[in-house]
C-alpha cells in the first residue's frame, strides 16, 4: 500500500523533472515560443509546457487504476476529464481561441462525469459533497444546475491566475496537496487520485518558476484546474477544494465582473497592469482597466518585480491551502 | 508586504464568516426544520445571502485601493 503512494507520487514527479526540458526543447524546434513580457528584452520562451505535465500525470494515473481496481472507474473518469481540459488548452496554444468558445469547449469536461455516474453509479457519485459542520450533503437538483462549473469552473479559474512565473504550478501544487491531505481523512485509497498531479506538478515547477525556462499555456492551467475540480468531485471535497482556490475565484470573479464576461486576454483592449521602463509591474489607472488580483496586490505594495508579485500569490495560495486542509477536519466523521 | 497582510486577512476572514455561516445552518436550519426542501431553500438562501455581501465588499475594496493608487500616481507625478 505504502509502496502505491510512493510510486504515485515519485514516478510522476522524476518524469515531469525529466521531460520537461524535452517538451521546452521540442517547442523551440517547431518555434512555439511566446515572449515573456515582464522580463528585460522580452525573452521568448517555449510555450505549452502543459504538455510535460500531462504527459507526465496521465500514465501513473491509468498505472494506480491498474494497481487498485478500487479506482478504476474513478482513475478513468479523470483521465477523461484532464484529457479533454489538455485538448482544448492545446488547440488554444496553437490557434487563439475566444475567451468564448474557450470557456464553453472547457464545459466538455463534465461530459465523462455524468456518464461515469449514470453508468457506474456505485463508483461515480455526484451531487453528494462533503461539508464541515454539516457532514455530507444530498443536492439532488442544485449539484446537477452547477455541475458543468464542477470541473470548468477550477480549470477557468486556475488558467485566469497563470498571469506570472511559476503562480500556476506552486499554488495548484498547494491546492493538491491540500486535497490529498484531506481526502486521507475522508477516502485514504482516493488519495491515489491526485498524487500524479502533485508528482507533475512538483517535477515541473522547477522550470517553471521566476525565471522561467517554460510557460504553462492553456494546456497546462487548464488541465491542472479540471484536473483538481474533477478530483475534488469524485472525492466528494469540491467544498475543500473551493477553500483552497480562495485566491483564484477571487481573482476570476473580479475580472469576470470587471470586463463583463468572459474575454480572453489578448482581447483585452487595456492591460490591468502596465510594465515600466525598469520592468516594475504597475496598476494600470485606467478605470476601464480590468481588476486583477495582481492589480490590486500592486495598488496596496506599489511598483514590484514580477517575482515579488508571484512570491504574494503563492503565499496566498498556501493560506488558503492551509485553510482548507484545516476545513477537512471540520467533516463529521 | 501590506498587500500579503491585507488579501491573506481577506481570505482568512472569507473562510471564517464561510465556517460561521455553516455553524449557524447547522444550529437554526437543520436543526429547526424538518422538511428537506425547505432546510435545502433556506440553506442556499442563506448562501447566497453570504456570496452578495462579499460580492459588494470586494467591489467596493477593489474601487477603493484602485482609486487610492490613481490619487497616490497622480500626485507623485
Amino acid at each position: 500500500m505504502v509502496l502505491e503512494y510512493i510510486f504515485a507520487l515519485l514516478a510522476p514527479a522524476a518524469a515531469a523533472y525529466a521531460l520537461t526540458p524535452r517538451v521546452a526543447r521540442l517547442m523551440r524546434s517547431l518555434n512555439h515560443m511566446r515572449p515573456d513580457v515582464h522580463k528585460p528584452g522580452r525573452p521568448m520562451v517555449p510555450y505549452s509546457g502543459g504538455v510535460a505535465i500531462f504527459a507526465s500525470s496521465m500514465p501513473f494515473l491509468l498505472a494506480v487504476a491498474l494497481l487498485d481496481s478500487a479506482l478504476v472507474v474513478r482513475a478513468c473518469v479523470l483521465a477523461a476529464v484532464i484529457s479533454i481540459a489538455f485538448a482544448v488548452g492545446l488547440v488554444d496554444d496553437f490557434k487563439v481561441l475566444s475567451g468564448r468558445a474557450k470557456t464553453l469547449l472547457s464545459l466538455l469536461t463534465v461530459l465523462p462525469l455524468i456518464v461515469a455516474h449514470a453508468v457506474q453509479p456505485a463508483h461515480v457519485q455526484l451531487g453528494r459533497p462533503l461539508v464541515p459542520l454539516l457532514g455530507r450533503l444530498r443536492l439532488t437538483v442544485v449539484y446537477w444546475i452547477l455541475l458543468p462549473l464542477v470541473a470548468a469552473g477550477p480549470a477557468n479559474v486556475v488558467n485566469m491566475l497563470d498571469v506570472l512565473n511559476g503562480v500556476m504550478p506552486a499554488t495548484s501544487l498547494a491546492a493538491a496537496i491540500a486535497l490529498a491531505l484531506s481526502a486521507i481523512l475522508v477516502d485514504p485509497k482516493g488519495v491515489l487520485l491526485l498524487l500524479p498531479l502533485v508528482g507533475a506538478l512538483a517535477g515541473y515547477l522547477p522550470y517553471n518558476k521566476w525565471p522561467a525556462r517554460v510557460l504553462n499555456g492553456d494546456s497546462g492551467s487548464l488541465m491542472v484546474g479540471a484536473y483538481v475540480g474533477a478530483a475534488a468531485a469524485l472525492l466528494h471535497l469540491e467544498f475543500i477544494a473551493a477553500v483552497a482556490l480562495i485566491p483564484h475565484i477571487l481573482n476570476g470573479a473580479l475580472v469576470i465582473v470587471s470586463v463583463r464576461g468572459f474575454k480572453e486576454h489578448r482581447q483585452m483592449k487595456e492591460r490591468p497592469v502596465v510594465v515600466r521602463e525598469d520592468y516594475k509591474l504597475l496598476p494600470s489607472t485606467s478605470p476601464s482597466a480590468p481588476i486583477s488580483l495582481v492589480r490590486l496586490i500592486l495598488a496596496v505594495d506599489g511598483p514590484l518585480e514580477e517575482r515579488q508579485v508571484a512570491a504574494r500569490l503563492i503565499a496566498l495560495g498556501l493560506i488558503s491551502s492551509a485553510l482548507a486542509t484545516f476545513t477537512a477536519l471540520l467533516i463529521p466523521r | 508586504m501590506r498587500s500579503l497582510a491585507v488579501f491573506g486577512a481577506l481570505v482568512l476572514l472569507m473562510w471564517l464568516s464561510l465556517i460561521a455561516l455553516l455553524y449557524v445552518i447547522d444550529i437554526l436550519v437543520i436543526a429547526a426544520v424538518e422538511e428537506s426542501w425547505a432546510r435545502s431553500v433556506l440553506g442556499l438562501a442563506a448562501f447566497m445571502c453570504w456570496v452578495s455581501g462579499w460580492y459588494r465588499a470586494l467591489l467596493t475594496l477593489s474601487k477603493k485601493l484602485i482609486e487610492r493608487w490613481t490619487r497616490r500616481a497622480s500626485s507623485e507625478h
